[in-house]
């Protein structure tokens, strides 16, 4: 059997993975609408005061895909000029699939409302030792954000992979960093509005 | 005299390249000997001549290909662009 889910782009066409890439992040979008979580940039969230607009979340979601996207198909074309703009995008869509973990831990506030109260307790150990429950429950998410970032950046590299034909280890080198240097310049873009 | 076996490219003893010193006529058993080397496709593996032959029964067209594969079209491509560079080396050497 051909494993269609760990080779997504080797199996499935394009339109079927540009599909399922903007369906999943348009239901993250309504989702967030019960969070307080911004998705400021592909690698990082943020807490907020209150429940994001949805024209925020959508705004969000277009600005940090398409930075990643444009960075990406650039540094494809230079290695391969026959990269193709549709299979970047589709790398970037699927591979930030498994980054919606931080809005889906977040519904109703469920994450940021643990966080506040741990912090508050911090100074008092009677108190902590009474959040002993969350603490783990928290760690254990840590861990999953983790995990999420790994598949992350297991998908983003296969599908960088087959849009580009990437082979040399400098490239792969450039690629991580790149990566690294969008997410962190995406997090100041979005922090304008 | 009709045989099915597979040309064999390389030999198994030592993996170097094959060549053909003999040609042998079916009807009037006649034979020829001398040195012939093999002609390029036949020196692709098994798989690649058979993406050759896909490739040219699809007109040249990798979309074609690729959706009937039911592979994406870079991976396609991707095969294709390997196989050219095998060819390149094949005719350098
Ligand atoms: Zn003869």
């Amino acid at each position: 059997m051909k494993n269609y889910f760990l080779k997504p782009f080797t199996y499935f066409q394009e339109k079927q993975l540009l599909l399922f890439g903007l369906s999943l992040g348009l239901i993250s979008c309504i989702i967030q609408l019960t969070t307080t979580t911004r998705v400021i940039a592909l690698l990082k969230a943020i807490i907020t005061e209150e429940n994001p607009p949805f024209v925020q979340n959508i705004a969000d979601f277009i600005i940090t895909t398409i930075t990643m996207v444009l960075a990406l198909f650039i540094f494809g074309k230079m290695i391969n000029a026959k990269t193709r703009f549709i299979d970047i995008l589709n790398t970037v869509l699927i591979a930030r699939i498994p980054l919606y973990l931080f809005i889906i831990g977040d519904i109703n506030s469920f994450i940021t409302k643990k966080t506040k109260v741990i912090l508050d307790s911090i100074s008092n150990p009677d108190e902590m030792a009474n959040q002993f429950i969350d603490i783990i429950l928290l760690t254990v998410f840590g861990f999953l954000v983790l995990l999420s970032l790994i598949i992350f950046g297991y998908y983003i590299y296969q599908g960088f992979k087959t849009a580009t034909h990437l082979k040399k280890t400098s490239h792969i080198i450039i690629f991580v960093i790149l990566i690294l240097f969008i997410d962190f310049l995406t997090r100041l873009l979005t922090n304008l509005y | 005299m009709k045989t099915k076996h597979k040309l064999p490219t390389h030999c198994p003893s030592c993996i170097n390249k094959l060549h053909v010193t003999q040609l042998a006529c079916e009807s009037c058993e006649t034979t020829v000997g001398g040195q012939f080397n093999l002609p390029l496709l036949s020196q692709l593996t098994q798989e690649e001549q058979d993406f050759v032959l896909q490739f040219f029964l699809y007109s040249g067209s990798l979309k074609q290909m690729a959706q009937q594969m039911n592979i994406s079209y870079p991976t396609v491509r991707n095969k294709l662009d390997d196989m050219i560079e095998h060819i390149k080396k094949l005719q350098n050497l």
